[in-house]
């Protein structure tokens, strides 16, 4: 691949105003996302938190009760790294040096490295059910 | 470490491209379940009085088969700008997520929706 394929000077006015409306179209939705992300995140966590207090079943419902308490973390870490990729889509300047598309390329790859851990978490809470 | 825009694009596409195959596992699961339900009313012969909860499935199972192509299809895209370097690739990769993320809202909003006029049909009928 070209060195600088992904310099955002490179990138033609017509192409950058249509890429840059393109990037910051995503904020509202992001933020609505995070925000339903953080309040279920932390619901699950306490439910889990509050069952494993009384809870006295079986080791199979530990398990699960176990998972559900990281799945709410894991939950809790997905909305932060959309905050942070929508604040960085929201302050993206591709004059910038400091806030060019490579670096928001890397916080758009954070955000989807929780995407698949979140779903990591829920297949294997699915697999661990149907075991049971 | 210093980000550089190979290193950026290609984490990018690693990481989308696990979610794909995971919510392609999600899916044979979903729709496993719905062939299940529909086998299971062939066999049962309860088919004709449970058709509309078959055709909500059928129907759910299928929007989430669409929201799982458009990460793919974002994929592609970025998988075009790694070999072209096109930025118009860029930008479709960027409105296909956008589309992905906007789905997930609305379907939430749908389903509270759906659910609050079911049960409000159910306090009225009774």
């Amino acid at each position: 691949m070209n060195q600088n394929l992904l310099d955002d000077n490179n990138i033609e006015s017509d192409y950058k105003g249509s890429l840059l409306k393109e990037i910051k179209r995503v904020e509202i939705w992001l933020s609505i996302l995070a925000v339903l992300g953080f309040i279920i995140g932390v619901s699950l966590l306490f439910i889990a938190f509050s069952y494993f207090a009384i809870d006295n079943g079986s080791t199979v419902t530990f398990i699960l009760l176990g998972m559900g308490f990281v799945q709410g973390g894991l939950l809790v870490y997905w909305s932060f790294v959309a905050f942070q990729y929508t604040k960085s889509a929201k302050y993206y300047d591709p004059e910038r040096i400091s806030k060019r598309l490579e670096h928001l390329l890397e916080d758009n790859s954070r955000l989807w490295r929780a995407t698949a851990l979140l779903f990591l978490g829920f297949l294997s809470m699915l697999g661990v059910a149907a075991l049971a | 470490m210093e980000v550089t825009p190979e290193n950026a694009i290609a984490k990018l596409i690693f990481w989308q491209q696990l979610t794909i195959i995971l919510s392609a596992v999600f899916l044979l699961i979903l729709w496993g379940f719905v062939m299940n339900e529909i086998i299971m009313g062939f066999h049962y012969k309860t088919l004709k009085d449970d058709y509309i909860s078959i055709l909500f499935f059928i129907g759910g199972a299928s929007l989430t088969s669409y929201i799982a192509y458009l990460p793919y299809q974002s994929l592609r895209a970025l998988k075009h700008y790694q070999e072209n370097g096109n930025p118009r690739d860029l930008e479709f990769a960027f409105k296909k997520q956008r589309h992905f993320w906007m789905s997930v809202p609305i379907i939430f909003l749908l389903f509270c929706l759906l659910w609050s006029v079911s049960i409000l049909f159910l306090i009225f009928s009774s």
